[in-house]
């Protein structure tokens, strides 16, 4: 049954009065002298009162100190508490039963609570080192992030600056295409018109040739001419030798005759005429015949000169023929190959308009990088701005991380105190 | 007089003791005959027997054919004088001035003669066939 405090305090204080009423009698009964009844019974209803009131605060305060500790504790931060009832277990439960169940109550509450925060904390704390790893993992992964951009922006522009002189270059290129197409295209007319000139010139040639053998059979008509004419020449010394001889014959005769006319006195100066007339027949005949002999030795040598030179000219004639045998294959060659360089030449002029088209082409599709690249530097440049801003929100998200931990800290410290 | 010139030398035969002039190829040789008899050859179907001008004057003979001969006779006796390789010419003794020989002359050579001022040694042709006959003996 429920009584209230202010109930108990009431019966207390008319138990101690009643005791107290009672002391008079008592030491009336206890036979102490006169005098002393009084003040002996008014210091025994003191003491009563002591003794009681003490007793009954005593029992009053007890649960109040009981609770004032278990307050204390709360405010401590002690929840380490036996949280089975004592005070329900009274005969008389009152307010403080209620209170020590509310107590108990936001004690178990409390420890529930704390221990939950505490979870949490531990929870926050391994969080917090997590997130602080995973932080400075990004934000070492931002910084390569970042180096990584500033590197492909560096990269991005060195490209643009390369795709704009590859550009430069790719259209000096092609002035060039276009430049040794033309001198191509004049080369192929050239070859034509060397390979059209070295037909005419080869039938010229062929024609020369042809005459060069006339001449060749005409020299050798004539080296086998001067070789007769030589045999028929060497015949002609027996002849003077026959002149020669008959002129010293004659001359003899005629020395003889004049010998005979000096022994003949009748007649002596005709026979001496005549045989005078007979010796400068003889002499003429004689210098006739030496200077033809002379003249016939002249003719010989120069005849023989001109039988070597025919001998040689017919060697010549043998090498010369073997020469236009060589011209005739080499002119063959310079045909075939001129018609070879002409075909090339057209190939050549074939594969320079196909290598033109392909460097314009290559032009368009380079200003197309280049665009491209263009575009792409820009990106970059926006990458790298939205890198740096993340840099920027990494490093806030670092320093609130790093407030986070300093707030876990806090709370685990100040959770630290609750014992559980 | 027929005139000729051997070895820098011209001499001069007068022609009244000359037969005639010949070229003979060959001089055949004949046995015992010392120079400068050189061979025989045939004249006219006669055997002449023939003298080397140059044994005659040196002891060099002439070897090379055709050898020029001048057939000289003396007293119905024919001989011949060989002159090798020279022709001799025939002058008129009527441009021709002798000149007396010397004592100190050749054993072969009777005088001297000028022709258009050059001198000539005029050959003795019956010193040569003594010398012809002392050959054979």
């Amino acid at each position: 049954m429920k009584v209230p405090i202010g109930y108990k305090f009431i019966f207390g204080f008319i138990a101690v009065v009643a005791v107290a009423a009672f002391a008079p009698d008592m030491v009336e009964k206890m036979g102490v002298v006169e005098w002393m009844r009084l003040p002996l019974g008014f210091l025994v209803a003191i003491l009563i009162g002591l003794i009681l009131g003490s007793v009954f605060t005593k029992r009053f305060t007890r649960d109040f100190s009981y609770l004032k500790k278990m307050t204390e504790k709360v405010s401590s931060g002690e929840l380490d508490v036996n949280t089975e009832p004592r005070l329900t277990k009274k005969s008389f439960p009152d307010e403080t039963t209620e209170l020590e169940r509310c107590l108990l109550q936001v004690f178990t509450n409390l420890r529930e609570l704390v221990g939950h925060i505490k979870n949490t904390v531990e929870e926050l704390g391994e969080t917090q080192k997590v997130l602080t790893k995973v932080i400075s993992h990004g934000e070492e992964t931002a910084k390569q992030v970042i180096t990584g951009t500033s590197q492909i922006f560096n990269g991005a522009i060195d490209q643009a600056r390369h795709i704009n002189t590859a550009s430069e270059k790719i259209k000096e290129v092609s002035k060039l295409a276009d430049q040794v197409a033309e001198k191509t295209t004049q080369q192929a007319a050239s070859s034509q018109k060397v390979n059209t000139m070295v037909q005419r010139g080869v039938g010229r040639a062929t024609s020369v040739i042809e005459r060069f053998e006339e001449i060749f059979s005409g020299m050798e008509k004539m080296a086998k001419s001067v070789t007769e004419l030589k045999e028929k020449l060497d015949d002609i010394p027996r002849v003077l030798d026959a002149i020669t001889h008959i002129s010293k014959q004659t001359d003899l005769l005629a020395l003889n005759a004049t010998i005979e006319a000096t022994k003949t006195e009748a007649d002596r100066t005709r026979f001496l005429t005549v045989a005078e007339e007979f010796r400068r027949f003889a002499d003429n005949t004689s210098k006739s015949a030496k200077e033809v002999e002379y003249i016939v030795r002249e003719l010989a040598k120069e005849i023989e000169k001109v039988v070597i030179m025919a001998n040689e000219g017919t060697h010549s004639i043998k090498e010369g023929r073997e020469d236009i045998r060589r011209i005739r294959d080499i002119l063959d060659e310079i045909t075939g190959y001129t018609a070879e360089v002409a075909e090339k030449a057209t190939m050549v002029l074939s594969i320079t308009e196909r290598q033109k088209a392909t460097s314009h082409e290559t032009v368009s599709v380079i200003e197309e990088s280049a665009a491209i690249v263009e575009r792409n530097l820009k990106v970059t440049e926006n990458v790298d701005r939205a890198v740096e801003k993340h840099q920027d929100a990494i490093e806030d998200t670092v320093k609130a991380a790093e407030k986070l931990s300093e707030l876990s800290a806090e709370l685990k410290n100040t959770i630290a105190r609750f014992k559980l | 007089m027929l005139i000729f010139l051997l070895d820098q030398r011209r001499f001069a035969i007068d022609t009244a003791s000359i037969e005639g002039v010949m070229v003979a190829e060959n001089i055949f040789f004949l046995p015992h005959a010392e120079p400068p008899v050189r061979g025989i050859i045939t004249h006219r179907t006669e055997l002449v027997v023939v003298a080397d001008i140059k044994g005659l004057f040196s002891k060099e003979e002439s070897t090379s054919p055709p050898f020029t001969i001048i057939i000289l006779s003396k007293d119905d006796r024919r001989f011949a004088l060989s002159l090798g390789d020279v022709s001799p010419r025939f002058v008129d003794k009527k441009d021709c001035t002798f000149l007396p020989a010397n004592e100190e002359r050749d054993e072969y050579l009777s005088a001297k003669m000028r022709y258009r001022g050059v001198l000539f040694d005029v050959i003795e042709p019956e010193a040569v066939y003594k010398k012809i006959l002392e050959s054979f003996q």
